[in-house]
């Protein structure tokens, strides 16, 4: 009798890069942070962008991707509100 | 010979994508984000590039039925455009009126300061004082305007309830004894 395994497959995750003269690490953040219970996410502060990286895990709704845009689309909708 | 089914899953369209490349010395980048933001409940968007030189803004469609036709999701882009472009010339115009504004209602409100005092003109010594309207001081004012509120009262609604009905209260209790004391005779 085989054991079916448990563990979970991680998908390709995917990485977006928010230049900094359009987005600013705060924005990003808060907006990153809406989608932290649909994925694993990865803020890093680089020298000229924020870089983020989406992971799912499987039986996971949404994927990277579409992650990946929505985060791109609520950091662009706080920039507009600070400005 | 049979054909063989095909098993190979179709794979899903992705989704289309224009990129806009803007000129930031004729757009300000305000009106970009403005722009941008328009589009935001049908694409992605996104904005890359340097904003002193190119800014390149991508326009993901999010679903393609309400997306639509990209030459025109371009077009309507540039359009906010120019529509935020004219918006952020006329708040800068503005700037100083709109500040000036809401300084002396602020200040008005408080009632200590006069910020629209009344120059006097060349004009207005031609005025004659006679032919100017009246102005009484305020309680004179409020006093005049109960009256005559009062006057124009032909259902008789502010009149108090006992004045008006004291005249029928009367005549109704003036009967009222006299039915008692017909009675009281017919008992003896």
């Amino acid at each position: 009798m085989t054991l079916k395994s448990t563990a979970s497959r991680v998908q390709p995750g995917r990485l977006i890069r928010f230049n900094k003269k359009f987005y600013n690490r705060e924005s990003v953040a808060k907006a990153a942070r809406q989608f932290k219970g649909l994925a694993r996410l990865e803020i890093d502060d680089a020298r000229a962008s924020i870089n983020v990286s989406v992971f799912v895990k499987d039986k996971k709704p949404f994927d990277a991707s579409l992650i990946a845009d929505e985060i791109a689309n609520r950091a662009l909708a706080e920039m507009k509100a600070i400005l | 010979m049979t054909k063989r089914k095909n098993t190979v899953k179709k794979s899903q369209p992705e989704n289309k994508e224009i990129k806009v490349v803007v000129n930031p010395k004729i757009y300000p980048l305000e009106a970009i984000y403005g722009a941008a933001y328009v589009f935001l409940d049908r694409a992605y968007v996104f904005l890359d590039g340097d904003p002193d030189k190119k800014i390149i803004v991508s326009l993901k469609s999010k679903d393609e039925a309400s997306f639509g036709d990209s030459r025109e999701i371009k077009s309507e882009f540039l359009n906010e455009l120019v529509n935020y472009s004219l918006r952020q010339q006329i708040v800068k115009r503005n700037a100083k009126l709109r500040e000036y504004i809401v300084g002396a209602a602020l200040l008005g409100a408080s009632g200590e300061i006069n910020v629209f005092p009344v120059t006097e003109t060349e004009e207005d010594e031609d005025i004659n004082p006679e032919e100017l309207p009246v102005v009484e001081d305020e309680a004179g004012v409020a006093a005049a305007d109960q009256s005559e509120a009062w006057e124009e009262d032909p259902m008789q609604i502010a009149v108090p309830w006992e004045e008006k009905y004291a005249a029928d209260s009367a005549s109704v209790s003036n009967a009222e004894t006299a039915e008692k004391k017909k009675t009281q005779k017919a008992k003896k």
